[in-house]
């Protein structure tokens, strides 16, 4: 058990100098990554044409999104390819798994859902979802509805779920209060994640 | 381009020499187990292809796939009700483009000439000549007028020769000069294909093997057996 938990723990350094010197060959490579963001390892970035994709300041990706630069598809019928920039803003919140194709736009601000694929520019501070993604509603109709789910009922900061994560009785309360409706967890000092350091521009 | 000296370069050219060979050992043994891969096929090395029944799948010559695609033969959905795994070819015909991230189901034939748009699930049959999208795929229109919008899309557009604007090309002056083009509008890189046809460059659309590949086997021979 203790050796299996100290090779763990080797592979998780590893992982983290590998993500980190990921990120920073990208960035060598001409892609322009801002301040606090938090782009996981699992993320694929179009390595050949990432010179052309800004990411702003404190933006968030969920795992395994993909973001393409380039589109190669009328390659063969008409001996040309499209390349086009990806801009997303500053404050984004990208779900999981979506797709950013080139030539577009992200607005600051904006909420992109889960498993979405972004192939037209958004607004600014919009709620967009679908493939491919439209504008659902605005950021803030988004939040005030999550946070009317929410009204009345318990949040918890990290070290606090932590904390009645460990003993069962408290893990039966959280267990009750978690099946019967929304909870928040919130942040306790603000990012958290692998963020990267600022981009000299 | 690149330099030498940076040692994360220096792996990172290493890493690309090692994961080309794998993939052509890869190639190797999908074909040696009755896989049909065809000429000029972009084959990625994320293209996830289903190694049990990768007999049943087929792929023509010039189709290109995406980054992270999902070729599968199989389908158990229904096996815990009738104790069985539903099975079903996959034939891709001749220079279809599958976009990035599309999953591509069972008893499914994709007519020559389709083009599916990324993030696609292919669940049914699609008919030649179309562009197709969505979960399932359904057509969306046809590859005429696509191109069409394309060709006027170029005569509006920045056009860069890939002579000197593809990545193995590029200096960071041109770098600079395409980068404010694509910030101003549409760009495109024109003469990849013709390029790639007289082997120049070396980008993903390069042909997997330069020499002409055997036909497909339908029996399996002895040698083949024991390779995988």
């Amino acid at each position: 058990m203790m050796a299996l938990d100290w090779l763990a723990a080797i592979e998780d350094r590893l992982a983290a100098v590998h993500a980190r010197l990921k990120l920073k060959r990208l960035q060598s490579l001409g892609m322009r990554i801002g301040k606090d963001v938090v782009l996981p390892p699992s993320t694929s970035v179009d390595v050949e044409h990432c010179y052309l994709i800004t990411i702003g300041d404190r933006s968030h990706f969920g795992p395994q999104c993909l973001i393409l630069a380039h589109d190669a598809q009328m390659d063969e019928f008409l001996d040309a390819g499209r390349m086009g920039r990806v801009v997303i803003g500053a404050d984004c919140r990208i779900g999981a798994r979506s797709v950013i194709l080139c030539n577009l736009e992200i607005g600051a601000g904006t909420i992109v859902e889960v498993g979405s694929v972004v192939a037209t520019s958004l607004p600014a501070g919009s709620y967009c979802a679908g493939s491919p993604a439209r504008v659902v509603s605005s950021a803030e109709e988004y939040a005030r509805r999550i946070a009317q789910e929410a009204s009345g009922r318990p949040r918890y900061t990290v070290e606090a779920l932590r904390e009645s994560l460990r003993r069962p009785e408290t893990r039966k309360a959280l267990w009750d209060q978690v099946t019967t409706g929304t909870v928040l967890v919130g942040r306790a000092n603000g990012s958290r994640g692998a963020s990267v350091d600022g981009y000299p521009s | 381009m690149g330099s030498t000296s940076h040692p994360v370069e220096w792996l990172a050219r290493l890493k690309g020499r090692l994961v080309s060979a794998r993939q052509q050992h890869r190639i190797r043994t999908l074909r040696n187990r009755g896989m049909h891969i065809g000429r000029d096929v972009t084959f990625p090395q994320d293209l996830f292809v289903d190694e049990e029944f990768c007999a049943l799948i087929s792929i023509g010559d010039g189709t290109a796939f995406g980054p992270e695609c999902m070729l599968l033969a199989h389908d158990v959905g229904p096996g815990a009700q009738l104790g069985a795994t539903r099975i079903g070819r996959v034939n891709v015909k001749p220079s279809c483009h599958i976009g990035a991230r599309t999953v591509i189901l069972p008893n499914v034939e994709l007519g020559p000439r389709t083009v599916v748009a990324a993030n696609s699930v292919v669940s049914r049959s699609l008919p030649p000549d179309t562009v197709c999208m969505g979960r399932p795929a359904r057509p969306f229109s046809t590859l005429a007028q696509y191109l069409e919008t394309h060709r006027e899309r170029i005569e509006a557009a920045t056009t860069f020769e890939y002579s000197a604007y593809a990545i193995q090309f590029l200096t960071p002056e041109r770098q600079v000069v395409l980068v404010s083009a694509a910030l101003a509008g549409d760009v495109y890189i024109v003469g990849g294909r013709s390029a790639e046809l007289r082997r120049i460059g070396g980008s993903q659309r390069t042909p997997l093997e330069t020499y002409a590949p055997p036909p497909p086997s339908p029996v399996r021979s002895r040698r083949a057996h024991r390779t995988c």
